[in-house]
């Protein structure tokens, strides 16, 4: 399942993006998003990634103009942040089910 | 008459042939807590300072950036191995390091940021304080996540290190530039240029051999400390240590604060032998070799964690000797099957291999081979 959907993803980038061997690093920005909307869970999983889009569009056309001293390509490095943020506030993400600890 | 009591305070010697038998406390929490083991380590370390007049100046050279990792991957070991907290973010705190070292070192004319402050005794502790700081700011997150969340999070922090260490080029001489690296120097005596006895090699070789012995003591003396075992008891299982009532919070800031010194100093350390470097090294690529070394040597020890460390930065001067042996492997870039892509496959493969059958590392095979003599002629 994880495979094939990652297969699905992938073709559906390269068609934007064009391919190349460093093709694996945007894989790595899945990861932010699903812990933005909590591991076990599904609707977190589509919005965590529709966020980190959202925000990388945003930040990748906005950010020269607003806060030209965070560098170029912050876009890149945005998500990651917006993960830490998210984290300090909610250990588990948005829709993530809290761990139950017992003794 | 009055019988005489016996005598209350415990033995302190050892019993012969009984290994295993502790008659104090004291004696099982000894540094060397066995006599094969102080002499073993003392032959070593004898054998170490002997080294650098045998061997080649290019093989010191990898030994001394092997003994440079080794005390990175210390610092990993105590976060990871003692303390149970996946990291991923090693490289990050090691370019912390390294950065604050260039910049104190740094030439103060030049190009990048420099104080021109080159003593070593300065910009070795400097670098540690600072990463640690770092390590003591991240820690907050840290303390409140667990597992596959918090070695995500740590993996984010490579990502920010690496651009702010490529956007910051006042500091770092920018992305593809670079800067040099901290000069070792101590009191006017330039350990980076031969002196009438040494070679710079050699030099080298001999300040990274005490230091990494000075940071082994450090993390041995900790691991067995009340400190240390708080560690161990939170990576058993962190409710029951709460319950045991360490502070939880406390022990995982306080673990990610030291591993994030010694990982300053080896980031300052490294590439003061190596003398330049460039944003892109802090990449995740080294956080996984540093990972790699922990696992390979054996998670949660001290000498697995070394043995693992030079295994893995002796692992390229070893593949570049195969083409001459196997004809079909290439030493050329270019051509298909060369060195290069089976170094990077032997990285994988050995993770791969040790955790699916030694997860004890290079340290559980010794054990094995030490139970199998112990009990020999018989099986057990």
């Amino acid at each position: 399942m994880a495979g094939a959907l990652c297969a699905v993803a992938g073709s559906l980038l390269a068609i934007s993006a064009g391919v190349d061997r460093r093709i694996w690093v945007v894989a790595l920005i899945a990861l932010p998003a699903i812990i933005l909307g909590g591991l076990d869970s599904l609707e977190g999983a589509v919005i965590g990634g529709l966020a980190v889009g959202v925000l990388q569009a945003l930040v990748g056309s906005y950010q020269r103009d607003v806060a030209p001293w965070l560098g170029d390509n912050f876009a890149v490095v945005s998500p990651y942040v917006l993960m830490m943020l998210v984290l300090l506030a909610k250990p588990y993400g948005f829709f993530g089910t809290p761990e139950v600890r017992r003794v | 008459m009055t019988a005489t009591l016996p005598e209350t305070k415990a033995p302190r010697g050892r019993l012969r042939g009984r290994p295993q038998l502790y008659r104090s406390y004291a004696q099982e929490l000894a540094l060397f807590n066995t006599r094969p083991k102080q002499v073993w380590v003392a032959a070593i370390i004898v054998l170490g300072f002997l080294l650098p007049f045998s061997l080649s100046d290019s093989l010191l050279q990898t030994l001394a950036i092997g003994f440079a990792f080794a005390i990175g991957a210390l610092g990993l070991n105590i976060v990871t191995g003692l303390a149970g907290q996946v990291s991923l973010g090693h490289a990050f705190f090691l370019g912390v390091g390294a950065y604050t070292a260039a910049a104190i070192s740094g030439d103060p004319e030049g190009r990048t940021i420099g104080f021109g402050i080159t003593n070593i005794l300065v910009w070795l502790p400097a670098a540690g304080i600072v990463a640690a700081i770092a390590g003591v700011i991240v820690a907050p997150l840290a303390t409140r996540l667990r597992g596959l969340y918090l070695a995500i999070v740590t993996l984010g922090l490579v990502f920010i290190g690496e651009h702010i260490f490529g956007e910051w080029s006042e500091l770092t001489g920018g992305r593809g530039v670079g800067r040099e690296a901290a000069l070792p120097e101590l009191f006017g005596y330039d350990f980076a240029s031969d002196s009438e006895s040494f070679t710079a090699e050699q030099n080298v070789y001999l300040l990274m051999l005490v230091l990494l012995l000075v940071f082994a003591l450090g993390a041995r003396n900790l691991a067995r400390s009340r400190v240390g075992r708080a560690f161990s008891a939170v990576r058993d299982r962190d409710m029951a240590a709460e319950m045991m009532g360490i502070n939880l919070p406390r022990a995982k800031t306080l673990a990610f604060g030291l591993s994030s010194f010694y990982a300053g100093c080896a980031g300052a350390l490294i590439y003061s032998i190596i003398g330049f470097f460039e944003p892109s090294s802090f990449s995740l690529l080294l956080s996984v070799q540093f990972i790699a070394m922990v696992l390979i040597g054996g998670a949660g020890t001290v000498s697995g964690t070394i043995m693992g460390a030079l295994f893995i930065s002796l692992l390229p001067t070893l593949t570049r000797e195969l083409p001459a042996y196997i004809p079909v492997i290439s030493s050329q870039v270019t051509e298909t099957p060369n060195v290069f892509q089976l170094e990077s496959i032997l990285y994988g493969l050995l993770i791969v291999g040790f955790l699916l059958f030694e997860p004890r590392g290079l340290y559980g095979i010794w054990i094995r081979i030490r139970n199998y003599w112990k009990g020999w002629p018989f099986s057990y």
